[in-house]
């Protein structure tokens, strides 16, 4: 009976590979809409990532660094900590330490170093200034040769730069682009001509519930149903939603921790319903929260 | 198919100086290239000219007759420009434009009777501009409908189904399409108009001009008579009079859901035949749809 009630689709999202010599965990690879498995001939789950920060954590607060202890000290300890307690699928790394003028060198070394520290994905995601990020990502590129990670942002400015350096030392980048289902697709055109598909992963923005979490919600949305329904292929990469960074900014959050939770987990969830494969977190409770919430 | 050709536009920033230092041979000088490159009627955008209108589109139309016969098009949001131009138009004018809103209703739409002259009406209404073919429909119904009421025959008046950029909205040139199909039984006698480079807006430059021959190829094709254009793109004012030939009907076989080899065409041809499939909505739009 339910079976007629089915649809396939023609699109599936590409796999991105992960651990060394990337026969590790893949992100994406399914082919249904969110959370459809029963219509999928290949099922999928999004990935829950931690974030943690090289440098000062300047822009986390007090609260959502507590659970981490004296961990934060060190991307690789906080790293380490994370994975063993809260059970990421990835730690998202971000580089606080380019605008504190750290050496790039520096910089490459405390990555290799939290490589070593974790045994499931990385993600390292620079400053947003193309000046600095450009060298630092390099560096960092070079220093974990062999370990794909998952690099970014590349921006429509700086991409040829940071798809070169990934396509040749065997990384993936996140391509991102202001909230616009056509200038994702236009990135992709640009970055496939470099890179692999499949070594791609959306990056449209995102915003928090409150402060126009809608517009990302219909960005990813439409993303997904192009991939899936339209299968157009050129938007059939993985999407990540940073989710974290926007929520812990916001006063609802900052004032009140267990607020905070509760918004860091529903935008969380809003997301992953909308078509991201992958979102990324602050509080070990939110991911907690939203484990519960995917069962 | 009556090409307007939009160059003297407040927009260009060489027309905006020339205007405002009531400078007139650039302006006389794009007037005379655009009459050259054969287009039938002269667009004056002159925008909502908040200061001095009557004087400044009085003056324009002046310097534009003192050295062309091709008729105006008189492109203001303003009425009190609107009439201070129509006064001083020595043919029979093209009033730009009109709409369903009340202001529009009361203010701009008499002065197609008081000055006899032919007049754009879109389908905007005071409920904003309509999302799909059928709100167009409704909306030009009722608006023609109160034209016709002042004594403006539906022959004078040029619909415009208003042309969305494809960049914002790609679903829109389908809904525009299958509006213009439907507009003969809808207003019977009336003319048609679009704002074609509209369409291209916020396209790289060099790239918008491939979106505005494609799209007026199919809009002529589905009954479009006139359309305001690049008087500079002789490509475009070359397909509106259907040639090259083979060009015209790539676009139309794309229409009819013919799938072509792209390995078979010419690099022109491809180029013609992948923006015919993204304005059908076949392919979505990025701004590097042609090197797909």
């Amino acid at each position: 009976m339910l079976e007629g009630l089915r649809e396939t689709y023609p699109g599936t999202i590409n796999a991105v590979r992960f651990g060394r010599g990337g026969k590790g965990p893949e992100l994406g690879g399914h082919n249904s809409l969110p959370f459809h498995d029963f219509e999928a001939t290949r099922p999928g789950r999004p990935w829950l990532a931690l974030e943690v920060v090289d440098g000062e954590p300047e822009d986390w607060t007090a609260p959502v660094l507590k659970p981490y202890g004296d961990a934060v000290a060190s991307p690789a300890r906080w790293a380490a900590r994370s994975a063993r307690e809260y059970g990421p699928d990835m730690i998202f790394l971000t580089l606080n330490s380019i605008e504190q003028g750290s050496a790039f060198a520096e910089i490459a070394a405390r990555v290799a170093a939290t490589v070593q520290a974790v045994d499931i994905p990385l993600a390292v995601y620079g400053s947003g200034d193309r000046d600095r990020d450009v060298p630092a990502l390099t560096a960092v590129a070079e220093a974990c040769r062999g370990t794909p990670l998952l690099l970014g942002p590349v921006t429509r400015d700086a991409h040829k730069e940071l798809a070169e350096v990934a396509r040749d030392l065997g990384h993936a980048v996140i391509a991102q682009s202001p909230m616009d289902v056509n200038l994702a697709k236009d990135l992709n055109i640009r970055l496939t001509k470099i890179l692999p598909a499949d070594r791609i992963v959306i990056d449209p923005l995102t915003s928090s519930l409150g402060y126009g979490l809608e517009y990302s919600y219909s960005t990813m949305e439409r993303i997904r149903l192009a991939a899936i329904v339209h299968d157009d292929r050129m938007l059939q990469m993985p999407i990540i939603g940073r989710v974290g960074k926007e929520v812990w900014k916001t006063k609802e959050a900052a004032q009140d921790t267990t607020r905070g939770v509760w918004w860091e987990a529903f935008t969380a969830a809003t997301l992953l319903l909308a078509g991201a494969d992958l979102v990324t977190l602050r509080h070990p409770d939110s991911i907690a929260l939203v484990k519960t919430m995917m069962r | 198919m009556i090409l307007i050709g939009e160059n003297v536009q407040i927009l260009a920033k060489v027309v905006s100086e020339a205007i405002q230092n009531r400078d007139a041979r650039p302006l006389q000088d794009l007037a005379v290239k655009q009459a050259e490159a054969g287009v039938h009627y002269l667009d004056l955008n002159i925008g909502p000219a908040r200061k001095q209108p009557e004087e400044t589109m009085g003056w324009l139309v002046d310097k534009i007759q003192e050295v062309v016969d091709t008729p105006l098009c008189l492109d203001t949001t303003n009425p009190v420009a609107m009439e201070a131009g129509l006064a001083k138009c020595r043919r029979r004018a093209l009033i730009n434009s009109a709409n369903g809103t009340a202001a529009s209703r009361e203010k701009m739409m008499p002065l197609a009777r008081k000055y006899d002259a032919d007049i754009i009406v879109s389908v905007l209404n005071d409920a904003g501009i309509p999302h799909d073919a059928a709100s167009r429909a409704e909306s030009i119904l009722e608006t023609v409908e109160y034209a016709n009421g002042l004594g403006i025959p539906s022959g004078d008046i040029w619909v415009d189904p208003i042309m969305m950029p494809v960049a914002v909205a790609q679903p829109q040139a389908v809904e525009v399409l299958e509006f213009l199909k439907m507009l003969p039984e809808l207003v019977p006698g009336a003319r048609s108009t679009v704002g074609l480079s509209n369409l291209s807006n916020g396209v790289p430059t060099r790239l918008r001009p491939f979106l505005n021959r494609v799209m007026l190829v199919m809009a002529q094709r589905v009954g479009l008579t006139s359309a305001i254009v690049d008087s500079f793109d002789r490509d475009l004012i070359g397909l509106a009079g259907g040639k090259p030939r083979q060009m015209v009907d790539l676009v139309y076989r794309a229409m009819d859901g013919e799938t072509v080899d792209l390995a078979s065409l010419s690099p022109e041809a491809r180029d013609l035949y992948k923006t015919t499939r993204v304005l059908l909505g076949h392919e979505l739009f990025s701004s590097s749809w042609l090197e797909l």
